[in-house]
């Protein structure tokens, strides 16, 4: 079977201390998984050692048949992360922000602009894609870091949204599970941490929940 | 055009319009930097020969100093809120975003020097040869080239903007005294022709310190 995650044995530790440990986890490739557990469990640590961010201390890592420890480039060119932090420029306007991730991403400029012409639209969020970040609310922050997701997703196989609903507004909640409900439709293998259960499950037909910094509950939801 | 280099000019293209929309803090150095080099020519206004004399070295004093307030201040804005983090994801090379850095930083230190140096002129009553022009470049690419390493290698701590210094200095202490030696050679009109030795130690001490930040540059700037 294709996996998009195999962990075997996997563990995170900060000095003494033991953040993930025994972390046995197989997920298909078009599977869709949310992922629960209590804050601080380690739920952030998990996704972001599968998003090449944080690297296993000990045990094997394989992310779309690659060695989070020796193949980090193959990794990030087919994954994307929706965290905690918004990764976005306030100096920068939120279109040039979408430039930029566009530029790193290799999109030639007249489709890079295109298609930020078309995500901004589809946002909502075009009469103030020349307003600089820090100008924005939360919740259009927030819009501008879908935007650099939607920008790159012809390219990714791997989505890791890291409580991906909070921050948002209605309309912007509607948006995110559009796009949930796009990308599993064409394949795309989505794990999907939140505190909002009802919200996760809707999408996801796995489960995975982090207890103690171990993977406490496998399995379909109940 | 080649992935690697349009990172490379991505990460230099966006540096320079957020330090140009954040002029405030560039006024900031540069007006520092002037006010030092008044100060040393108060300091030694006792003694104009002496005051000649020390010119080159206190020009590059102003240049280092001016230069350590605007590399710590380099990094500062990859780290407030994951965006280091966010380049990498976006499949950006470490090394593409240590140069776009690097060109980033440079293009400030020769910014500053545009400056210092007309004023050293008007402060220590010196003629501003046009051979001067090689030697400001090439200590400038020093200073940048290492000092982008290590403002990269610092940003995460908590006391970063001290350690900066500390650490910059001693690495920097070549590159300095080949400086200070070939814009006093300069200023002097180098009747013996001895600044072409110390340029070429320049030249060498810059391509070392280059390719070994390139090296370190993949392991240090991914951070994981």
């Amino acid at each position: 079977m294709d996996m998009a995650v195999e962990m075997l044995g996997a563990g995170k530790r900060y000095g003494a201390h033991w953040v993930l440990s025994r972390l046995n986890v197989s997920i298909r490739r078009g599977d869709t998984v949310a992922i629960f557990g209590k804050n601080g469990s380690g739920k952030s640590t998990f996704l972001k050692m599968i998003a090449t961010l944080v690297a296993p201390s000990t045990g094997s890592v394989l992310i779309l048949g690659h060695d989070v420890r020796k193949d980090k480039g193959p990794i990030r060119r087919r994954i994307r992360m929706l965290g905690h932090e918004k990764q976005l420029y306030d100096a920068l306007t939120a279109r040039e922000n979408l430039r930029l991730a566009g530029d790193l991403l290799g999109i030639p400029a007249p489709e890079r602009d295109a298609k930020i012409g078309h995500i901004l639209d589809r946002l909502q969020i075009s009469r103030l894609a020349d307003r600089r970040i820090d100008e924005l609310s939360e919740g259009t922050k927030k819009r501008v870091v879908l935007g650099r997701l939607i920008l790159s997703q012809e390219r990714t196989d791997l989505l890791l949204l890291d409580e991906p609903h909070p921050t948002l507004d209605d309309e912007g909640r509607r948006i995110l599970d559009d796009l949930i409900s796009e990308w599993k439709s064409q394949g795309k293998t989505i794990l999907l941490s939140s505190h909002d259960h009802a919200q996760a499950l809707r999408h996801a037909h796995r489960l995975l929940i982090i207890a103690d910094g171990t993977v406490g509950y496998d399995g379909a939801p109940k | 055009m080649n992935l690697f280099f349009r990172q490379t000019l991505a990460i230099f293209r966006k540096d320079l319009a957020m330090e140009v929309r954040e002029g405030h803090h560039l006024v900031s150095i540069v007006l520092f930097g002037v006010l030092l080099l008044l100060l040393f020519s108060f300091a030694l206004s006792v003694d104009p020969e002496l005051m000649r004399r020390m010119a080159p070295g206190l020009l590059w004093l102003a240049v280092f100093f001016t230069s350590i307030l605007s590399l710590s201040h380099a990094f500062r804005k990859e780290t407030e809120d994951g965006q280091w983090d966010g380049l990498l994801l976006l499949g950006t090379d470490p090394r593409a975003l240590y140069l776009g850095k690097l060109m980033t930083n440079l293009a400030l230190v020769l910014l500053f020097q545009a400056v210092l140096l007309p004023m050293m002129a008007i402060f220590f009553d010196q003629s501003l040869p046009l051979s001067l022009g090689v030697s400001l470049f090439l200590g400038s690419l020093g200073i940048a080239t290492v000092g982008t390493l290590y403002a990269g290698l610092t940003a995460s701590f908590r006391e970063g903007q001290l350690l900066l210094p500390l650490l910059l200095f001693p690495m920097l202490v070549p590159v300095l005294l080949c400086s200070v030696n070939v814009t006093a050679l300069a200023l002097a009109h180098d009747l013996f022709g001895q600044q072409r030795a110390w340029l070429k130690l320049l030249i060498l001490f810059d391509t070392i310190f280059l390719l070994g930040s390139l090296l370190f540059a993949e392991t240090l700037f991914d951070r994981s």
